[in-house]
């Protein structure tokens, strides 16, 4: 197991005795090599799981261990020093995840400048530089260039290269595809496929695209209100969720097939997302469950197994 | 240009005909839509596909009249609403059938939306303009409305501004807005892209209602391939400003014959797929609109190209009754089966 | 159309692509090369720029190359008009004798003088004119106006009367300069009756007694007799003098430097003091930057001018006396707020950004963070920033200068300039009109500039 967490909270105080409870107790155990695939709506807490796990954010609680070690709860520079090597992020906005002012040469070397303790003199930070721009299908040429030369899609390929220049154990992807064309997506998607597989590393794919969630991971997580409703090997979430809200959201999943979108009952869940300020008690979902019980106002529901693998967090299973 | 058959039983609320808009930039002239034709009648679907930049925005707001003119410029093409030609009408004009035969509705709902105003004056004031009904008459219209596109507490929310909505719900008043004057097309542009899937769903199946009742023509401007599939009646798929494969959706998705509406199929997973299968990512980006190319547009990502395609620009093949193809590789002196053409290219791609 | 074209079988076989990775294929241009093209596309900015290239050239180029004084009085040429004209006439200045005439006796009502003419050459030393005697008149009235009379109440200045009897001239030697007068004559009878006027139009030219020519050195002493009637060539003046006969070129030479200094060093400093402490605040967040923020505020509310005086009097600084120091401390020590929200603004949003969590990920410190990732993506805001600051010192400092709380004579400044000009506006327009023209020019230089700056920095980078 690469990374395990253990119960992670990350509050947000908004002033006049508010709270937002983004996470809200998450616990998690990545297997090394696997690929961990995170859906969830907005104020899921996804996103922010995420940033919490990997230092951008301090937690308000709970423990994150990476290969038995215990993460800090504040990051310093000289933390992030020396875990940024092991554990990296891949970024959403392929327009904003790149400084403007820098090419693409500085953007690649400067984690090798940072990191490296100067082991790798210039023009061979220079050839690794070039080595990963082909990894990613870019031109070794285009390393004098500037990002607002670059398309969204490529973009994205030249953050891929700038997390993995240093060969982590470890990325997070927070929604690399969402903001890309459906052609582009397929692009990274295997790309990052193809480098995960050859360099072995540990994923947390965070998307709320069900389908391309399933199709890259090996184990789906389902998110709700900041806690974990549903958990297990991807195809069986995603073919027989257990959870209700899961059950609603993989019955919200457009299929690109018109008959079986067609045929499908589509199982409208009611009400809006609400707010992750002053979360209820009891489960968070129970305002528009369809199968509420008493209980469910009363008690927050436990993530505990269903069958085999799977894991759920709803008063019908247990 | 082949002019295709169409369907002359039912009454075409809206119908484009070779539609050519160009745009005049620093770096020269865009030619952003070249000959897009397509209709639709009442009571039908139809979703216009396309990634970013093929033109499909640039044509629904050409065709309202949304497109600012000195940089724009409708060179050819027609138009016609219930009948009557919509291009070249003045502003007067157009503004008398926008928001009242014509509706629309945009991928951001904040900006559909003045923040300044109350949704129910809003609402109401489209009523006042087209209906001349009065300032409590159209309050309580527009009540009506919001309670139609199943707002809960629709009074209360009538009398609220816009920053107090959620994005969902703020669609849904758009919604109610737009089809105040009962509209016989809506037109929406990715009304669902920026919503979670959950409030997505609760959408589109509000948008099918109502189309269901009001007998209303719906043309959805989407990316989203499982969008279509669930909405849509016919399917235009466009590329580098043109429509490269038009049809029923059921040609579009079973019996696709167009490479590029192959390619965007094998770009998303399919439920049996795992990621020892490939996506079929199309490689390259889409053509230079300032200087089109000769030939077909997608020739360049084509994994199947022929000499012809890279000089010569295909017409509209016919496919089925109302199914056609701008590709090649469908014509005749092709000596392609079409069964095996299918296989082919889906294993070019690298499908399974 | 499809109808005309028939394809062959080969037009079916597959097409050969030569393999193109994604190759871009314009030439790589950083943030400002990009931002510098831009701005020479913008042809006012272009044209904004040369001017204040130029001005600083005039300013701090010229007076190395060339020899300008702006100290010296050139007693000879007070006020003059700019101008190529430099030649002197040499005269004598000894008092004219006159003309005298008898009157024809009475014979009816008092008639208008006649035959009214300027007699040798008017100069700037003295204008002599004599007329006919007019029958009756008792004695004459002249009368010099720098426009055409138009009535009996609009002679101009009534230079004097005749003093002796049958005199028939007058001699004017009452501050002549080198543009056209009206003279009128009146004739006035023993009863008090007045005649209808006359004019004559006359224009002097320079003169310079000979007197004067020996005490500027213009002639030698032994010349003296010889040269009455000749020319001597004064100092060359290309934009006039002022009141004191002070060079207007070198004095808006040299008052472009404090004005140009003033109103560029200034600013320079007040935004670098605002790009470190808006940098910090923005940059550290929360409480701090808050109370930073607060303290800004406070400053802006201070009043300029009275601080200003506050700390001439302070340093000791008396009227009349120059006051650059205190006018920069107050400048620099109560602009700053106004670009450290600016910057502030500019972090904070810029601190959200993925790139700089990216950069934090990877073990940067906050130094680095700010000059590496953040400042560099605020430069351009802040340049559009200095560039609109500029004229706005310089027009501060000119208003300053003219109402005689900066700099005082003799040293020049454009503003202490247009304050002497304007004594002299009517009668000598071009030594207001200049410096207030120099100004002019500046501060609307700069802000065209500002305004293509900010257009070329800008704009959204999708080429």
């Amino acid at each position: 197991m690469l990374v395990k967490v253990d119960n992670l909270q990350k509050r947000f105080e908004l002033g006049r005795q508010q709270t937002l409870h983004a996470v809200d107790g998450v616990s998690l155990e990545i297997e090394a090599n696997a690929i961990v695939g995170l859906v969830g709506e907005s104020g899921s807490g996804k996103s922010t799981l995420g940033k919490s796990l990997i230092g951008l954010l301090d937690k308000s609680g709970g423990d994150v261990y990476f290969d038995g070690e215990r993460l800090p709860d504040q990051y310093r520079a000289t933390d992030f020093r020396r875990y940024g090597k092991e554990m990296q992020m891949i970024f959403q906005d392929p327009y904003a995840s790149l400084n403007p002012r820098m090419t693409v040469e500085e953007i690649l070397t400067e984690p090798l400048l940072l990191h490296s303790e100067n082991r790798l003199s210039k023009q061979q930070r220079r050839e690794l530089a070039a080595e990963w721009l082909t990894r990613v299908n870019l031109h070794p040429a285009h390393l004098g260039r500037y990002p607002h030369e670059f398309s969204g899609g490529q973009r994205q390929r030249i953050g891929i290269a700038r997390a993995l220049i240093t060969e982590p154990r470890f990325v997070v992807c927070d929604e690399p595809i969402s903001a890309l064309d459906v052609s582009v997506q397929a692009q990274v998607v295997n790309l990052l496929g193809e480098l995960q597989e050859t360099m072995g590393l540990t994923l947390l794919f965070i998307a709320h695209d069900l389908s391309m969630v399933r199709y890259i991971s090996d184990v789906m997580v389902v998110m709700y209100l900041g806690s974990v409703v549903e958990q297990g090997p991807a195809d069986q979430v995603f073919f027989t969720p257990r959870h209700p809200y899961s059950q609603a959201l993989t019955a919200s999943n457009p299929l690109a097939d018109p008959h079986q979108e067609k045929q499908r009952r589509h199982q409208l869940i009611q009400g809006e997302v609400p707010s992750p300020v002053n979360l209820p008690s009891g489960c968070r979902f129970a305002g528009r469950c369809s199968q509420v019980s008493e209980r469910c106002h009363r008690e927050r529901p436990a993530l505990k197994p269903a069958d085999g693998e799977r894991l759920v967090a709803c008063h019908l299973y247990g | 240009m082949n002019q295709p058959l169409r369907k002359t039983d039912r009454e075409k609320a809206l119908e484009v005909s070779n539609l050519h808009v160009e745009f005049d930039t620093y770096g020269g002239v865009v030619q952003a839509v070249r000959g897009v034709s397509f209709d639709v009648c009442r009571g039908e679907t139809l979703a216009i596909v396309g990634e970013s930049g093929c033109g499909k925005s640039v044509t629904m707001m050409s065709v309202m009249g949304l497109i600012p003119m000195p940089p724009g410029r409708i060179v050819a093409g027609t138009a016609k609403l219930n009948g009557r030609e919509m291009l070249g009408l003045s502003t007067a004009a157009l503004n008398k059938i926008r928001g009242a035969e014509i509706g629309m509705i945009f991928q951001d709902p904040m900006s559909a939306l003045n923040p300044t105003m109350k949704v129910g004056e809003q609402i109401a004031e489209t009523l006042m303009i087209h209906r001349g009904l009065s300032h409590r008459e159209g309050l309580r219209k527009a009540v009506e409305l919001l309670d139609r596109t199943k707002m809960p507490e629709a009074q209360k929310r009538t009398r609220q501004y816009p920053f107090e909505f959620s994005g969902g719900m703020l669609q849904r008043a758009v919604i109610a807005m737009s089809l105040a004057c009962n509209p016989s097309v809506l037109i929406a542009d990715e009304p669902t892209t920026a919503l979670d899937v959950t409030i997505q769903n609760q959408v589109l199946e509000l948008m099918r209602e109502i189309q269901r009742e009001e007998e209303m023509a719906i043309v959805l401007i989407t990316h989203d391939l499982g969008v279509v599939a669930r909405m849509a009646d016919k399917v235009a798929v466009m590329y580098a400003g043109q429509v490269v494969e038009s049809g029923e959706v059921d040609d579009i998705f079973y019996r696709s014959a167009h490479p590029y509406t192959l390619g965007l199929r094998s770009a998303m997973p399919s439920p049996e797929m795992h990621t020892d299968q490939k996506l079929s990512a199309i490689a390259g980006s889409p053509p230079d609109l300032f200087a089109p190319p000769a030939g077909c547009g997608y020739c360049s990502r084509c994994p199947d190209a022929r000499n012809i395609c890279e000089t010569q620009e295909a017409g509209l093949i016919q496919m089925g009754e109302n199914h056609y193809s701008r590709c090649w590789l469908q014509h005749a002196e092709a000596n392609v089966d079409i069964a095996e053409l299918y296989q082919h290219i889906h294993q070019l791609h690298g499908g399974g | 159309m499809m109808n005309a074209f028939r394809p062959t079988p080969q037009d079916f076989y597959p097409l050969i692509k030569q393999d193109e990775a994604d190759v871009v294929v314009r030439p790589s241009l950083s943030y400002w090369q990009n931002a510098w093209r831009r701005l020479k596309r913008n042809r006012r900015a272009l044209i904004s720029l040369y001017i204040v290239v130029f001005l600083l050239l005039f300013s701090f180029a010229a007076p190395q190359v060339f020899e300008f004084d702006s100290q010296s009085q050139d007693l000879t040429q007070l006020s003059k008009t700019p101008g190529l004209e430099r030649q002197s006439l040499v005269v004598d200045t000894a008092p004219w004798e006159g003309r005298f005439a008898a009157h024809p006796a009475t014979d009816g009502p008092l008639q208008a003088v006649t035959d009214l003419q300027v007699i040798d050459v008017a100069h700037t030393e003295a204008v002599r004119l004599a007329w006919a005697p007019v029958a009756g008149a008792s004695y004459y009235r002249v009368y010099r106006h720098i426009l055409r009379p138009s009535g009996d109440k609009d002679l101009g200045l009534p230079l004097g009367e005749t003093e002796y009897v049958d005199q028939v001239s007058f001699e004017d030697r009452l501050k002549l300069d080198t543009v056209k007068y009206y003279y009128s004559v009146q004739a006035v009878s023993k009863m008090g009756e007045v005649s209808p006027y006359t004019t004559v139009a006359v224009q002097p030219r320079h003169a310079i007694s000979v007197r004067d020519a020996v005490a500027r050195g213009l002639l030698e002493p032994e010349q003296l007799q010889q040269r009455i009637g000749t020319e001597v060539t004064l100092k060359r003046h290309l934009l006039g003098t002022d009141y004191l006969g002070r060079d207007m070129l070198a004095r808006l030479v040299y008052g472009g430097q404090t004005s140009l200094l003033i109103g560029i060093v200034a600013p320079l400093l007040f935004v670098a003091l605002g790009i470190v402490y808006g940098g910090l605040a923005g940059y550290l967040g929360g409480r701090i930057d808050e109370l930073m923020m607060r303290f800004a505020d406070f400053v802006i509310a201070l009043p300029f001018l009275l601080f200003m005086i506050l700390f001439r009097v302070a340093m000791g600084i008396g009227p009349g006396e120059s006051g650059i120091v205190p006018m920069l401390l107050a400048l620099v020590l109560l602009s700053w707020p106004a670009v450290a929200r600016l910057v502030r603004g500019q972090m904070l949003q810029i601190r959200e950004q993925p790139f700089v969590d990216a950069a934090r990920l990877m073990g940067a410190g906050s130094g680095y963070l700010i000059f590496r990732h953040m400042l560099p993506n605020v430069m351009g805001v802040v340049l559009v920033s200095l560039t609109f600051s500029i004229p706005s010192a310089i027009f501060t400092e000119a208003f300053l200068s003219f109402i005689g709380m900066g700099v005082a004579p003799p040293t020049p400044s454009w503003g202490s300039m247009c304050n002497d000009g304007v004594k002299s506006f009517m009668s000598h327009p071009h030594e207001l009109l200049f410096p207030a023209f120099m100004i002019s020019i500046t501060v609307l230089a700069f802000n065209l500039l500002g305004d293509g700056l900010r257009d070329a920095l800008d704009a959204r980078m999708k080429d």
